[in-house]
């Protein structure tokens, strides 16, 4: 079934270690030069992105390339390891992918090619409905029943990877219902308006906008989910799982700086914690445990959902370990604004706050652990 | 006669979370202080990220609960796990060898101790809550000197790092007690909003309200062994009509001779208590009414609440995540109480000796001291000792004294209306039964 799913492809994908190989190239040569210049002066590598596409990065998790979750968690950790943005951006792609996917929805699956692809680039709006569905804050999209589909109103402050020709998957309420939501690929045509964000403290490069809609028409060919909890269901781990990458590259590249400075300054960094040998040693086994999850994340066992929270707790707390240590171990050199270990101290707090942030996952886990009692 | 001012209004704007607090309004976009909310025109932006007015919602301050001192300044040491009658054992047992040894507990409730064998009694007793919790967790944990996560669950262990994650953070251990303990186990189809358990005090206090607060109270307990039979004899006395459904043909069959078994169902039956032996529950159809509860035999019994009482068992999430073996329960050394990991021990409800787990509170003390010993180093050795196990069945008292071996043949020993007393010889096993009084 695979086989066949490759060949109709034929992009040479089927093989995942001549796709990280790629990615890893494009990664060192193209990515690695120019990470400074999306950090600070928020360059979107919108052709570095689609070089990455071409080169089947964002096409493992997908069932229609065999639902090789390792693949893409891999790809996203060889691009993160150079560029906590673009790793970042790379998520975002492959999330919603993954609602195009699995939409079923004819008119969105036959988009899904270009996505892949690289043809056309599309990010993700879930922060505030997931957050909105979990019970910490409002749902910020309104959507109204109307003739042949809905009319959509509200304002989303920060979606990243999208600018005008892109699209995101989003989520809006249904007129005052408590439980009626309907999920979307928002076209960001002349429909949308795209506001500036104020200037971050990192994730400058990733083409983050506030979108503002009114009465923006959504028609049955833009319907990724109606009604949205079920499908939330199914997605959601995958949606957690793909995000483990992101925090284990940039894990893996404050290993890589540890390592750099490991001659020259190993004689008075021996007397740091958190050591690159220790660090490393974490990471393979969170490595190990996120490829496991990858396997059963559409398996439907009750646990899984809180083991891959805890694993993205997980790597979220290690990352913020290994970045902080990174700098202590480059010391001086580290402190340079140019320094990448000083900009993946900002790339691993954004790993532990992004939707779902550290205190999201507890709280969650705390949730799902406590119905789980009552059960 | 003087109209109360109203109450100033704090706003938030769900993009980024400044609050607009309408005693300083906002003077730098020309919105003075005092100025309502509703006051302020529609085209007022966020003044630290742009949104707009309808962007903004109600804002109530949250007050977190203040942690433990001595649990934000736990960096490593001894973490127990489970707030129950075993996890405060094990702290009472270290703290009577070491009072310097950090502790951590970590538990899924308040941590407050009562006596949990008592919760069967209280029910017929009609107790509240304050009469069964000797102390509050906090409390109790300044007094031992241990930082305490109330609330708090164990995610994962992980053994080579001596690391538990939990919901509110990734600590350190020297050594792990793992006191968990165990829940009511839930057959298949039995699901509906008028089930309860006696299991926790928490569980218990739902359950005693429900009796409370129930006009009608037709109780249908699902299992007749030891919690089972227990739960009958105490709601009688407060129920409309109780009734028990065991698979089993008698109550408390696995632990009673054939003719203890019908002595306790002839004093059940004699104070009310309907018994569908032999039986199982198919479906319970929640009704606006009460509860149906459809069984294998065919009968319907309509109940105003259900409680179940078909036994424990032992979570596994946090044995497999530190690869502890497991089979009815963490499987422990029967003399050490060592996990197949070094220096994470286990006892109480949660662990099995050779395969059977024994959850009776009588061992827990002798569990917890040889435990306090290991993580602090010292030799110590348990043996296991089958309990005393006595039904707390006031009305007919039942004593069960050693191991019983099944089929081998019983001798009764006293046979009066009010008491009778039975003993099994089997090789070197000795059992004696004894009911009434």
């Amino acid at each position: 079934m695979q086989s066949a799913a490759f060949d109709r492809a034929d992009l040479g994908w089927s093989d995942g270690d001549k796709v990280l190989e790629a990615v890893r190239k494009i990664a060192t040569e193209d990515l690695s030069p120019v990470a400074n210049k999306i950090d600070q002066e928020g360059f979107y590598p919108s052709e570095i992105m689609r070089d990455l596409a071409a080169a089947g990065a964002f096409c493992g998790h997908l069932d229609k390339y065999g639902s090789r979750y390792d693949l893409a968690v891999d790809a996203m950790t060889e691009i993160s390891r150079h560029c906590g943005s673009t790793g970042f951006m790379s998520w975002c792609h492959d999330v919603c992918g993954l609602y195009m996917e699995q939409s079923g929805n004819s008119a969105l699956v036959a988009r899904l090619d270009d996505h892949v692809q690289g043809n056309t680039l599309g990010g993700t709006g879930l922060s505030n409905p997931m957050k909105a569905l979990t019970g910490i804050e409002k749902m910020a999209l309104k959507a109204v029943k109307v003739d042949g589909g809905y009319v959509v109103n509200g304002c989303l402050p920060w979606v990243s990877h999208i600018r005008v020709g892109g699209y995101c998957g989003v989520i809006a309420g249904v007129d005052h219902t408590q439980d009626h939501e309907i999920m979307f690929l928002l076209d960001l045509d002349d429909r949308a308006s795209l506001r500036e964000c104020p200037t971050f403290s990192g994730m400058e490069g990733t083409s983050t906008w506030a979108i503002e809609l009114s009465d923006y028409f959504v028609g049955h060919d833009q319907i990724i989910a109606d009604p949205v909890r079920p499908f939330l269901k199914k997605v959601r781990p995958g949606f957690v799982l793909l995000q483990t990458g992101f925090g284990l590259g940039v894990t893996q590249g404050a290993v890589d700086s540890m390592l750099e400075v490991e001659e020259s300054l190993g004689h008075v960094n021996q007397f740091l914690h958190d050591r690159p040998s220790e660090v490393q040693a974490e990471l393979d086994e969170l490595k190990a445990k996120v490829h496991r999850l990858g396997r059963e994340v559409f398996g439907g066992s009750p646990d899984i959902l809180i083991d891959i929270l805890d694993a993205r707790a997980q790597v979220s707390e290690l990352s913020l370990r290994a970045t902080q240590s990174a700098l202590l171990h480059q010391g001086a050199r580290g402190y340079l604004m140019s320094s990448p270990v000083q900009r993946r101290i900002r790339e691993a707090h954004f790993v532990a706050i992004v939707t779902p942030a550290i205190k999201h996952l507890r709280w969650e886990m705390s949730k799902l652990m406590k119905a789980d009692l009552a059960a | 006669m003087t109209q109360e001012a109203p109450q100033r209004q704090l706003y938030i704007c769900r993009a980024c979370g400044l609050i607009y607090d309408e005693d300083k309004g906002d003077p730098d976009s020309g919105i003075a202080p005092g100025t309502r909310f509703e006051d302020i025109p529609d085209d007022w932006e966020c003044p630290l990220c742009g949104v707009t007015k309808a962007d903004f919602e109600p804002f109530e301050p949250f007050v977190a609960p203040e942690p433990s001192e001595a649990a934000a300044s736990f960096r490593s040491g001894v973490i127990v796990i489970g707030g129950g009658i075993a996890g405060w054992a094990a702290v009472r047992a270290i703290r009577s060898l070491d009072s310097e040894v950090p502790i951590l507990m970590v538990t899924a409730c308040s941590g407050d101790t009562y006596h949990k064998p008592e919760l069967s009694l209280a029910i017929g007793r009609n107790n509240d809550r304050r009469a069964l919790v000797s102390h509050n967790g906090r409390e109790q944990a300044t007094a031992c000197g241990i930082g305490i996560l109330e609330n708090t669950f164990v995610v994962g262990i992980d053994s080579k790092l001596r690391r538990v994650r939990t919901t509110r953070g990734t600590y350190t251990y020297t050594a792990c007690v793992i006191a968990s303990g165990a829940r009511p186990f839930r057959p298949p189809a039995t699901t509906s909003a008028s089930l309860f358990n006696v299991n926790h005090i928490d569980d218990w206090e739902q359950l005693a309200s429900q009796v409370d607060r129930s006009g009608q109270t037709r109780a249908v307990v699902i299992g007749g062994g030891l919690i089972g039979c227990e739960l009958a004899e105490n709601l009688a006395s407060r129920c409309e009509s109780v009734t028990v459904v065991e698979m089993q043909p008698l109550p408390l069959a696995t632990l009673l001779p054939e003719k203890g078994s019908q002595r306790l169902l002839t004093h059940l039956q004699s104070i009310g208590v309907n018994f569908f032996g032999s039986n199982k529950v198919l479906e319970i159809i929640d009704t606006e009414e009460c509860a149906n509860v459809c069984l294998e035999s065919g009968a319907t019994i309509e109940a105003d609440f259900i409680v179940l009482a078909t036994g424990l068992v032992a979570d596994q999430r946090i044995a497999s995540s530190a690869g502890l073996s497991f089979e009815n329960g963490i499987l422990v050394d029967p003399h050490s109480l060592e996990t197949n990991q070094k220096n994470i021990y286990a006892l109480g409800d949660c662990i099995s000796l050779n395969g059977h787990p024994s959850r009776y509170v009588e061992p827990i003390n002798k569990q917890a001291k040889v435990i306090a010993n290991a993580v602090l180093g010292r030799a110590a050795r348990y043996e296991h000792k089958d309990p005393v196990v006595r039904v707390k069945t006031p009305l007919l008292p039942i004593t069960i004294e050693g191991r019983r071996v099944p089929d081998a043949p019983w001798v009764t020993t006293t046979d009066t209306e009010s008491l009778l007393v039975m003993e099994q010889v089997s090789g070197e096993s000795k059992a004696t039964v004894s009911i009434g009084r």
